[in-house]
């Protein structure tokens, strides 16, 4: 992406005083809040002498603060060289999915082979950001590095760390709230021990990223430019990721993840229209030092009014979703769209007999979660006659509910994805769910007891104005399906930050709604299930007359367009049937699943290319999905239960992986 | 200003577009576009071809002036009523998805059954023309996305042709085709202008095709209409050199007697 002088730095002056103002007072009144005056003797009269209130702020207050500039400069820094080297203005630690696979790896390290701990964390940390890393990087490779498509990719492996770590957080639920406290980004302090290694670590990666700012210019060029110019552009490149992921990872050990700090600092770099790459840096290390310090005190001085402990990760999730869809509109609309996936062409005999094997797998799934089962002593057992009867009660209403959560999650998918002629759109990609989930949210702490209609409606409302939203977002780009993508996932980081809001606040609401976040099965009633099943069975005769609209909308809008299609209205429609779908699912599947990504993937593979056949194949692919999910998530590891939502994307991620890599593949 | 004879089919009135960042790239483009005609665009790149393409198809609107259909404003018609009358091939239609060759062939037929029609036996026959007329018969069953780039091309115009629209606007048609198939389609353009009566307007880059095949030539520089003008009024070293920039001498076609032009370098 070029920087264009557009706005000169006169015009934007304004943000860094803003930044800078803003986080004085705060800081200010933080002090006050601590020490109880702001007379510069007292504070240092205290900080001088013994005592709690001393030791707070000398041993609280102050490498809290310090600690802020610190993870924030360092934040920045690694976000300036991400988006330098990727030529990408949405890269950041947290968009790439470094900064979860960060902490996948220490949450793995911590509860399984502590021993290893004794190398560092960051060590582990640095090896955890490395691997998502080459993964992503590997995934977006043949794709030409496109912004879009790695962005895309990180942030989708990203929301797989995070399920796998909070699947890890269930199962050893014992360490489940300070897991969550740290992987929100805390930046509470109880000493300096912290503070030193890690200001040593950010500022050896900031001092080497700055003396090397001037070949790593280079990469500014193209490769083959560069090479004339006698640099190594490959090498360059290594080099610049290596130090942004060496900052990530101490960073992510040091305090968590801090999302989207790594975004802005850079983008306010770039709005003031700083081009070289080494003040670029310095800019960027300093708007990121103000503005999580100025977030953290924020949550300080907030966090005195209401009286519970908020990490500052959520704040900045909170903030960073709206600050990814302002950076979007700036995009340049010429990144390259991703391109769908199969070009094989299947013969009718293979393709029926892909069909048979789908039906097959779809009754398998069926009879697995019927039948099979452990006993009270864990033991596998075929469940039959007497056996069945007396755990059908509670069986029922949770296949019921898989089955038709997994149906409807698979058909929106299908309908997104053809409608957006984009591989990767899916109620889960776009936001839907979350703003589903957010809408659901709102009507259980608004409303006392609500009955499960009161929620469906209160999600659908979410569903349709997430939607809405998005789409007023990227009406300018003539709706980009890369656009839309983007915003959905930046609804989508707003979701997050919300829940790790509530969940760290410790409102009793909350750990219910970590497990129905979770996509929880568990307790299900027959009587939710069946409304679920209601909305199911009564959106379904709407699909056949979409599939003429979705037969030629994979064509892409210019051409549907040209063939007499009336775009607002009939995109209207489908939109809105899929919020209704995706509402009613995620009420039951939680907001990450992935079954509406994956399963019209497959169904293609499969060979279903009409309207109609494919949005049925999806769906058997899905209601499979999520049987089996929830069937896996009983019994594995009896008797605890990994929620079905959870379990399904646990399945999922490595099939999504596969098939990126076929996207990357074709798409080049 | 008058390109034809014939009644009028397509007519733009002093049409400009705006870029919204309000960037001109056309401005006060007055032509008129006859039935039984093929007209060619010709210019020189960013001189504002596709976009006047764009503008006649009804996908850019013009931020001045107006549009229309047989004497009517573009923008009163329904999209699907507009689809029956203007078919529009965009320069890169896309890898067409998942579909074979006859599937996507298929999908020109949307504007006729509309969202919930059935394919009668008119669409049928509409379609099978299609496949005949662009000589894809061997390969109907193919995907798309399996097809050479030129296969492709033809197939995208058969799908316009199975829309059986009067007026047919094609952005470089014969693009990525070999030399064989550019003649092959454009001797089949000029079939459907001459005996179904189609106005045709196709933006072409080669200005000797152009001059071989088309009844006018619409001459388009840095967004401004140069002149409307028949191949032989058009192919002179001056008026060449106003549109392209570029010295070229003029000779008469050693059998055929049409103007061929070549730089003079």
């Amino acid at each position: 992406m070029k920087t264009l002088l557009r706005r000169p730095f006169m015009y934007h002056g304004a943000i860094p005083v803003t930044l800078f103002g803003a986080m004085a007072l705060l800081s200010v009144i933080s002090l006050h809040i601590e020490t109880g005056s702001l007379n510069p003797a007292v504070i240092l009269d205290l900080a001088t002498k013994t005592g709690t209130q001393s030791l707070l702020l000398t041993h609280g207050w102050t490498p809290r603060f310090l600690i802020a500039l610190v993870a924030g400069a360092g934040l920045a820094t690694a976000g300036a060289l991400f988006q330098h080297t990727l030529k990408n203005p949405l890269a950041s630690p947290s968009t790439l999915g470094l900064a979860g696979g960060g902490k996948l790896f220490l949450t793995l390290a911590t509860l399984y082979v502590p021993s290893t701990l004794v190398v560092g964390d960051d060590i582990i940390a640095l090896l955890g950001a490395i691997t998502v890393g080459l993964l992503v990087f590997t995934l977006a490779r043949r794709s030409g590095f496109s912004p879009l498509v790695v962005i895309l990719t990180g942030m989708i492996v990203a929301l797989y760390c995070g399920a796998v770590t909070t699947a890890l957080a269930i199962i050893h639920h014992e360490w489940l709230k300070s897991l969550f406290i740290w992987g929100s980004g805390d930046l509470t302090q109880d000493g300096w021990y912290i503070l030193g290694p890690l200001g040593l670590k950010v500022a050896v990666g900031l001092v080497i990223a700055i003396t090397l700012a001037r070949p790593l210019e280079m990469l500014n060029l193209s490769d083959h430019q560069a090479s004339a110019l006698g640099a190594s552009p490959a090498r360059l490149r290594m080099l610049c990721l290596l130090i942004g992921c060496w900052l990530s990872a101490t960073i992510v050990a040091a305090v968590g993840i801090v999302g989207f700090v790594g975004l802005a600092g850079p983008a306010i770099t770039r709005m003031l229209g700083i081009r070289r790459l080494r003040s670029k840096l310095g800019y960027s290390a300093a708007f990121g030092a103000m503005l999580l310090c100025a977030a953290d005190q924020g949550i300080q001085v907030l966090s005195a009014h209401i009286g519970t402990l908020v990490p500052v990760g959520a704040l900045t999730g909170i903030f960073g979703g709206p600050l990814l869809i302002i950076l979007i509109r700036q995009l340049r609309a010429n990144a390259t769209p991703v391109r769908n996936t199969t070009s094989t062409q299947i013969s009718n005999r293979s393709l029926l007999h892909i069909r048979s094997l789908l039906g097959l797998l779809v009754v398998l799934s069926l009879v697995a979660a019927i039948f099979i089962g452990r006993d009270v002593d864990g033991f596998w057992q075929f469940q039959w006659a007497g056996d069945l009867q007396t755990v059908w009660p509670w069986r029922e209403a949770r296949i019921l509910g898989a089955l038709v959560a997994g149906t409807m999650l698979a058909i929106a998918g299908t309908v997104l994805q053809r409608m957006t002629a984009n591989p990767m759109a899916s109620p889960e990609s776009l936001g839907v769910s979350a703003g589903a989930a957010i809408g659901m949210i709102a009507v259980i702490f608004a409303i006392d007891a609500p009955s499960a209609w009161v929620q469906i409606s209160g999600a659908s409302i979410g569903a349709i104005a997430t939607l809405i939203a998005i789409f007023a977002l990227t009406r300018q780009s003539g709706y980009a399906p890369e656009r839309i993508l983007i915003a959905g996932i930046a609804v989508g980081a707003l979701f997050d930050g919300f829940i790790a809001f509530l969940m760290a606040g410790g409102d009793p609401r909350a750990a219910k709604l970590l497990a129905w976040s979770s996509g929880s099965t568990y307790g299900l009633s027959f009587d939710r299930a069946s409304i679920l099943t209601i909305v199911a069975v009564a959106a379904l005769p709407a699909l056949p007359a979409l599939a003429r609209w979705l037969n030629l909308f994979p064509l892409g809008p210019m051409t549907a367009k040209s063939l007499g299609v009336d775009l607002s209205i009939s995109r209207g429609l489908m939109l809105l049937f899929s919020a209704i779908l995706t509402a009613a699912a995620t009420l039951l599947a939680g907001p990450l699943s992935f079954a509406g990504l994956i399963a019209p993937h497959l169904a293609r593979l499969a060979g279903f290319r009409h309207a109609l056949s494919h949005t049925m194949g999806a769906a058997a692919i899905g209601a499979a999905l999520m049987v089996s999910a929830d069937w896996l998530g009983r019994i594995l590891f009896f008797p605890w239960e990994i929620p079905a939502g959870l379990m399904a994307a646990i399945i999922a991620g490595p099939i999504l992986v596969w098939l990126l890599m076929r996207i990357g593949r074709n798409g080049s | 200003m008058n390109s034809t004879d014939r009644p009028v089919a397509l007519a733009m009135q002093d049409a400009r577009f705006e870029t919204a960042e309000g960037l001109k790239l056309l401005d006060e483009l007055t032509v008129t576009f006859g039935t039984g005609s093929l007209t060619a665009i010709v210019g020189h790149n960013g001189s504002g071809k596709s976009t006047a393409l764009k503008m006649l198809a009804g996908l850019n609107k013009p931020s001045n002036g107006k549009i229309t259909l047989n004497g009517e404003d573009i923008s009163e018609f329904s999209a699907r009523e507009f689809a029956k009358n203007v078919a529009y091939l965009a320069q890169d239609p896309g890898d067409g998805a998942d579909y074979t060759v006859e599937e996507l062939v298929t999908l020109g037929r949307y504007p006729w059954h509309g969202p919930f029609g059935r394919l009668g036996g008119e669409d049928r026959q509409a379609i099978e023309r299609a496949i005949s007329l662009t000589g894809l018969k061997p390969i109907r069953q193919r995907a798309v996305r399996t097809l050479s780039g030129g296969e492709r091309q033809r197939a995208w115009i058969a799908v316009t042709l199975a829309q059986q629209a009067p007026c047919l606007l094609l952005d470089e048609p014969i693009s990525a085709l070999d030399l064989a198939h550019q003649y092959e389609v454009l001797l089949l353009l000029e079939k459907l202008s001459k005996q179904d009566g189609l106005c045709i307007i196709a933006v072409l880059h080669d200005i000797n095709l152009a001059a071989r095949f088309a009844d006018y030539i619409v001459a388009l520089k840095g967004g401004r209409l140069v002149t409307t003008a028949t191949p032989n009024a058009l192919m002179q070293p001056a008026m060449l050199r106003d549109i392209f920039g570029l010295d070229m001498l003029v000779h008469p076609h050693p059998t055929t007697g049409h103007p061929v032009a070549l730089a003079n370098l």
